[in-house]
């Protein structure tokens, strides 16, 4: 490891951190759009810090998004927000990926040199390690956990549910499936599926594996499906899957009449018959404790696990449910949320 | 496609990812893969809604053919009572009623009198048309309630080269609910005009062991109209009565599914019949219908599908002809007639050189009885009494080839080896070109066969006077077909179908010194056929215009074959799901009917309000039909001096349904 951070600022704890001198600043925060107006707020923010008699934490922090839609933006919001909590005042500047080569992004970091990166999305990610740039890397909304792994400046907040927790709320909203079909990813999700069959045999459940690469596997593989399922699960994968494929999905579990347990809650407004989605501004919040302890701590980012989700929403869907003619127990009703179509 | 991107335009964004997968999506409904790594998209990004797409949209198939699919939903709008009505409101399909059975015709080719002899009618792909005289019953005396039906599909055009006999102008699959589909009991309850009334008791179930059934038992009946007013002949009075009672059962485990269903009707005959007087009560019909079939179907590794299916078959026939020789005098003339037949099929798939998609199949039915008998009831004496059997073998191979990744070539045969007149080859072949992602174009050549029946082939009574013609060949057709289907933005399709086919070897009956069936007529029909449908949310309709110009040798005009066609179906919601409005108009065009009167044009416009949800578990259909009371009639045929030319349909009708679920 010969990563060394390079600017960890320490907090200083104290219970009135907070002063007229930030007003300004954190105005312009708001408002900095170009990097002059940047500039100017990291002006204030130093100023500021030196201030006598203000314990104060700064810092730089570069945040490229795979997209700019809700679930990212939620995110980042999280991420300021307990940052903010923690008593540090990050400059966040945000870049969504599409806007720009991975070459522009990595002359960009060589020229304003944050002091961290909060990497969205797996493309985000995977630019920022293209980028060969020194920064510690946090990353989030981030679909196979295997990614943070094995890359020494690299830690962050994986999407993928525990197997465990998985298998719990299948068996609690739809305790009558037997024999269930499983969509995976066979070049990574074979430990997931193996840990679910598992679950699966101490429960007397049949699973079937359906492993997908690619979209193009698709129509075969429900062609090779089981006249008789219960169920159909999408548990990774998502490789495999494009809007049209999800869509023909979709459309085989409604004609079917066989529940399709969906990847999010959009799959869910789709037609799926629920989904373990986010809660977003929680993941955000989960990369500001790493991003913390290593501005913070000077923690390296190889020595910070990456994380789990550690709170989980549970969206279903009752439309779909009438057509399946299936009711979900009531006991689970108070803690799951249905999704308008 | 290029696609701004760009984190103010993220609708636009969503937009263009999902409209690049659109247009990445391979021919045979392969999606590809998405561009770049972009695996977020597939989370986060809007999908399209399934609910609207399942009702409009059916799965991705490469049919060499002009094919329409029905559903269950539109079934239920438009409140059809019959699959003869369903398939009159399609493109070049043509419904009549001759107050005995239901006809139907399509492109151009719809002799009155016919038993829909040249569609070949199948049940989840079981075959109905029976072994006497490949009726196939598109009324009430379809096996299937059609609360039972799930969808039908519809393949337009000669399909002989897959199914042998009768697929000679299209082929109608019904496919029937399964147990999941209800997961509980069905009751349904109707009362109409005419003094009908039916009811119904369904019970689906698919059980935590993987075993799924479905059991259905309805009853029907109607007095029908209390006076049919038939001109100078004068009117049937009480005279159209109609009962029909059926049970339907499905059974699937595994691979397996068994299924089977009985129906019986009577109908009496306003109309009378040939050996039935005019106005003389009591003649009827009387139509028995049994089948079992127990299919499997299995996909194994490295993509082999192989279908297997058994079937028994039973078709059952008697009448009372009542006639009076005298005023004083009644005579009753029965038939009794009987098919029984059992077979098999074995079909087996396989995708070669990744682009060549095998089919291999083979078919055996066995008529181990054919039994037609007529006699007269008073005096015993026995007119015919003909009893046979027969065996029909058939093989085929299809060939897909994926040439390039939006042209494919379909080339198929079949031969079939009869005991009676011995074998016929029917090949086809389509070339389906897809230049833009909205955009096929179908190329499609085919011939298709009807052999002939055990009637037509062996019937002899009447003491010598009506005699078999064991030297038939079987009738053919030679197609040629252009379909263009166009995608116009994200509701509408339009399809074009332009089409010639050649028939030869028609086989009619004459009545010369003996009355024989012959091979005598050849046909040339020429048409078009044009459709746009579209939908929108909750709102869904088509609107069709048919031309069809057919040509029998030795007839000036065609029999009931209308020139013009047009045909509209809209569907709105009247309050969100719940309440909805459908109104139906046909327009069809006078109809020659050789030797006696033509039979006018006509527009006829049904109109039924379907609610749903206002309770849990029930549905409510009000429908009038015939709504402007328009007076109209079909032919009848033969025209026989002593019975009515034109058999008038029924005027402005209602009908209301109950069902309730639970």
């Amino acid at each position: 490891m010969n990563f060394k951070p390079a600017a960890a600022v320490r907090l200083r704890t104290g219970s009135s951190w907070f002063g007229w001198q930030w007003l300004p600043a954190v105005w312009l925060w708001l408002r900095a759009k170009s990097g002059l107006g940047r500039g100017c707020v990291r002006i204030c923010l130093g100023f500021a810090a030196l201030c006598p008699g203000v314990r104060i934490s700064a810092a730089d922090i570069l945040v490229l998004q795979s997209h700019d839609s809700a679930p990212y933006r939620q995110t980042v919001q999280g991420f300021s927000a307990a940052l903010a909590q923690r008593g540090l005042h990050a400059s966040i500047e945000t870049r969504t990926v599409g806007d720009e080569a991975v070459a522009a992004i990595n002359e960009h970091l060589r020229a304003e040199a944050p002091q961290l990166l909060l990497a969205l999305g797996t493309p985000a990610a995977r630019a920022t390690m293209a980028a060969g740039q020194t920064t510690p890397v946090v990353a989030g909304l981030l679909l196979d956990s295997d990614e943070l792994r094995g890359k020494p400046r690299l830690t962050g907040v994986g999407l993928d549910f525990p197997p465990a927790l998985q298998w719990r709320w299948l068996r609690r909203l739809l305790p009558e499936v037997r024999h269930i079909a499983v969509i995976y990813d066979p070049h990574r999700g074979l430990p997931t599926f193996e840990a679910l069959q598992q679950l699966a045999r101490a429960d007397g459940i049949e699973l079937v594996p359906a492993p997908a690469a690619a979209p193009e596997d698709l129509p075969r593989l429900l062609k090779e499906l089981p006249a008789q399922l219960d169920a159909l699960w999408a548990v990774d994968g998502v490789a495999a899957f494009n809007a049209v494929a999800v869509r023909e999905l979709l459309l085989y579990s409604f004609r079917n009449r066989t529940p399709l347990i969906g990847l999010s809650e959009q799959w869910v407004k789709a037609g799926a018959i629920y989904a373990l989605d986010w809660d977003y501004a929680d993941l955000g919040a989960q990369a500001a404790e790493l991003a913390w302890n290593i501005l913070a701590n000077g923690a390296a980012p190889s020595s910070l696990p990456p994380q789990t989700p550690r709170k989980v929403r549970v969206v279903y869907n009752g439309r779909t449910l009438e057509h399946m003619k299936l009711s979900l127990p009531e006991r689970w009703l108070p803690e799951i949320s249905e999704v308008a179509p | 496609m290029p696609c701004l991107t760009g984190n103010r335009r993220p609708a636009l964004l969503a937009a263009c990812l999902l409209l690049n997968a659109a247009v990445a999506r391979t021919d045979d409904g392969r999606a590809a893969p998405p561009a770049g790594e972009d695996e977020q998209a597939v989370l986060f990004g809007e999908l399209p809604s399934v609910f609207s797409a399942s009702r409009h949209e059916q799965p991705i198939t490469k049919a060499p053919a002009a094919v329409d699919v029905i559903t269950s939903e539109q079934i239920k709008h438009y409140g059809w009572r019959t699959v003869a009505a369903m398939l009159g409101s399609l493109p070049g399909f043509l419904a009549t009623y001759d107050r005995a059975y239901q006809r139907v015709g399509v492109r151009g080719f719809a002799p009155p009198g016919d038993y829909n002899t040249r569609i070949l009618v199948l049940i989840d792909g079981h075959r109905i048309n029976e072994s006497l005289q490949d009726y196939a019953g598109l009324g009430r005396d379809f096996p299937v309630d059609v609360e039972n039906i799930e969808r039908v599909e519809v393949v337009r055009g000669p399909a002989s080269s897959l199914y042998g006999s009768s697929a000679v102008f299209a082929v109608v699959n019904v496919i029937t609910l399964r147990g999941r589909d209800l997961q509980g009991v069905r009751l349904g309850g109707e009362v109409a005009s005419y003094g009908s009334e039916q009811g119904q008791v369904s019970y689906g179930q698919k059980f935590a062991n993987g075993l799924e059934g479905l059991l259905s038992a309805s009853y029907y009946h109607s007095d029908g109209h209390n006076s049919l007013n038939y001109g100078n002949l004068g009117s049937a009075d009480w005279l159209d009565q109609e009962q029909v009672e059926r049970l339907f059962g499905k059974l699937a485990w595994g691979d397996f599914t068994l299924s089977g269903g009985y129906m019986q009707r009577k109908k009496y005959l306003p109309a009378g019949s040939v050996g039935a007087d005019f106005g003389v009560p009591g003649s009827n019909y009387h139509d028995r219908r049994a089948y079992a079939d127990l299919n499997y179907r299995h996909t194994f590794s490295g993509d082999w599908e192989a279908t297997g299916r058994l079937f028994w078959d039973g078709y059952e026939f008697d009448d009372d002809l009542n006639s009076r020789p005298a005023p004083q005098q009644l005579l009753t003339n029965q038939d009794y007639w009987q098919g029984n037949w059992l077979g098999g099929e074995v079909l087996l798939s396989h995708t070669f050189f990744d682009s060549h998609r095998l089919t291999l199949g083979s078919e055996y039915r066995r008529n181990y009885s054919q039994h037609m008998a007529n006699y007269d009831l008073q005096t015993g004496f026995q007119w015919a009494d003909n009893r046979l059997n027969s065996s029909i073998a058939g093989v085929f191979l299809q060939d897909e080839w994926a040439i390039l990744d939006n042209l494919s070539l379909h080339a198929g045969a079949r031969y079939d080896h009869y005991d009676n007149f011995g074998g016929t080859a029917n090949p086809r072949l389509g070339l389906i070109y897809q230049p833009f992602a909205d955009t096929t174009l179908k190329l499609l050549y085919g011939t298709a066969f009807r052999a002939p029946n055990a009637f037509e082939t062996y019937y002899t009574c009447c003491s010598g006077t009506w005699i078999g013609n064991p030297a038939l060949k079987p009738e053919r057709i030679e197609s040629y077909e252009i379909v263009l289907e166009q995608k116009i933005g994200e509701h509408f399709n339009v399809r074009f179908s332009p089409y010639y086919n050649k028939l030869s070897n028609l086989i009619n009956q004459v009545d010369a010194d003996v009355r024989q069936f012959r091979n005598q007529g050849n046909a040339e029909a020429h048409g078009l056929e044009t459709q746009l449908q579209g939908h929108y949310r909750n709102f869904e309709g088509r609107v069709s215009y048919t031309y069809q110009q057919t040509r029998i040798a030795g007839l000036e005009q065609a029999p009931n074959s209308p020139s013009h066609m047009i045909k509209f179906n809209l569907s709105a919601p009247l309050w969100q799901d719940k309440l909805f409005a459908s109104w139906e108009l046909q327009y069809v065009s006078q109809r020659a009917n050789p030797g006696y009167a033509a039979t006018g044009a006509y527009t006829v416009s049904n109109l039924v309000l379907f609610s749903r949800k206002w309770l849990p578990g029930v549905e409510l259909t009000g429908g009038i039909y015939n709504l402007f009371d328009e007076d109209y009639a079909d032919p009848r045929i033969p025209p026989n001096a002593n019975l009515p030319d034109h058999i008038p349909q029924d005027g402005r009708n209602l009908r209301l349904r109950l069902g309730l679920e639970f």
